[in-house]
């Protein structure tokens, strides 16, 4: 087929890739056309490679970032794009800002912005649960001798508080402790009066191999049982009135 | 800045030192140079850190570069593919290369490439669908081979002709233009699959 043209898949191919891009001339374009046209394995080639360059041609041009140019000047000449080329038609304040924004650029970060707001929420929370008000604070306040005496009323204060507390707490358990004993006994004679049981044989002591000093685990079960609420409310009810004799040592005696 | 001469001050102030020319030479190329690093690896990660490099290289080399061998563009874009090559052999990331060979599944009721071309070009709102096809564009230029890609780059995207291309690649200029027709035959082939695996 293509000996009518002269025109072949070799020559087909070379010019493929200029035809694709429209650069061909008249003439060779005439029968790059023709063998396109006829030849049925160079015919998808050229569909292909026209398409192909198409889509190649509707990439944009990639935007670096925004840091790289820095990145790279300070990399090689180790200036600062600022530094190399300083700005001469700036306000003195647009001169300060231009100095001081390179430097702080690391800071203004999210994350940098996300810790320093974590800290200030932080000492806010603190300073408004220790009772502190930014607004009552003067200038005096801040003098080491008023520091020092601050701490020490507060440290006191806290203290004073602290005890108070252990006073009243000691003073409560102390009227437990005295109620628990008169329960007792009232509610002892109740018991002594039930008719006696059979004198049971003494069980066989264990073994006392407990050679650390401390006292048996049944004993203190023993005494934590005396107090538990259930037992002292499975005893029987009391129908006469309760006699306490309260008897105060004479410290005039003594 | 595609004036030789204006380009031969600029580097000789570059050479004697002058960190002012430099910041305007790195300024004038370092977008293109991005481009090449981008368009080949397909990271932008990558893409920076190459374009740093290629600075770099080009900061401690600029003395050896000797205007009468060629033009400053391809001593530039030599480096820069040098250094492309070797990131890949480093990486070896991008082997798995689709065959010339592999045939399209036959689908009469397919569009064809240029209908596809042409839905694609129609005045549309659609800002989404042109960016999504520029980005099937793109991962199907990663598929090709790093010859391939590396010609197709320069060629159609970098606008360089074919002899600089050849300096670059070190090959004839008939082995640039083969690789630039597989490589635009090749990416039109993984587009179309693209396509009718997503129809």
């Amino acid at each position: 087929m293509n000996e009518k043209t002269q025109f072949g898949c070799a020559d087909f191919e070379a010019l493929l890739a200029e035809a694709a891009e429209d650069a061909l001339g008249a003439e060779p374009w005439k029968d790059f056309k023709v063998h396109a046209g006829a030849c049925s394995r160079c015919a998808p080639l050229w569909e292909e490679a026209r398409a192909g360059r198409t889509w190649l041609r509707t990439l944009e041009v990639a935007a670096p970032p925004t840091h790289l140019l820095r990145n790279i000047l300070l990399a090689t000449s180790g200036l600062a794009p600022s530094e190399a080329q300083a700005p001469q038609d700036l306000t003195w304040k647009g001169r300060f800002w231009h100095w001081l924004l390179p430097p702080l650029e690391s800071v203004w970060q999210p994350r940098f912005a996300m810790s320093f707001s974590m800290a200030f929420f932080s000492l806010s929370l603190i300073l408004q649960v220790s009772g502190v008000k930014i607004e009552n604070i003067r200038l005096a306040d801040l003098r080491p001798s008023t520091l020092r005496q601050s701490v020490v009323k507060e440290y006191y204060s806290a203290s004073a508080r602290f005890v108070k507390y252990y006073e009243n707490m000691r003073l409560v358990y102390e009227l437990q402790t005295r109620v628990e004993k008169l329960r007792d006994a009232a509610t002892q004679p109740q018991v002594l009066s039930e008719p006696a049981k059979p004198a049971e044989q003494p069980k066989p002591k264990p073994q006392d191999d407990n050679t650390s000093g401390q006292p048996d685990t049944n004993q203190n079960q023993k005494y934590s049982q005396e107090r538990l609420p259930a037992h002292l409310a499975s005893h029987p009810r009391e129908t006469r009135p309760l006699e306490f004799t309260l008897v105060v040592p004479d410290r005039s005696k003594a | 800045m595609d004036d030789p001469q204006a380009v031969a001050v600029l580097l000789r102030r570059c050479q004697a030192g002058d960190a002012a020319a430099w910041e305007k030479l790195v300024s004038l190329h370092h977008r293109r140079i991005y481009n090449i690093c981008y368009r080949f690896t397909g990271s932008p990660h990558d893409a920076e850190d190459l374009t740093q490099e290629v600075f770099i290289r080009m900061y401690r080399t600029l003395s050896s570069y000797d205007a009468e061998r060629g033009a400053f563009q391809t001593w530039m874009t030599t480096l820069t593919r040098n250094l492309l090559v070797d990131h890949f052999r480093k990486s070896r990331q991008d082997r798995m290369t689709d065959s010339l060979d592999a045939a399209p599944a036959a689908d009469p009721d397919a569009p064809s490439l240029l209908d596809r071309l042409e839905d694609r070009g129609r005045p549309t709102d659609h800002g989404v669908e042109a960016r999504e096809a520029r980005e099937k564009v793109h991962l199907a230029l990663q598929k090709l081979s790093p010859d391939l890609r590396e010609a197709v780059i320069l060629r159609d995207l970098e606008d360089m002709d074919y002899r600089e291309i050849a300096r670059v690649l070190k090959v004839p200029e008939g082995t640039v233009k083969s690789r630039i027709n597989r490589g635009r035959t090749e990416l039109a082939r993984a587009l179309q699959r693209t396509y009718r695996q997503g129809s």
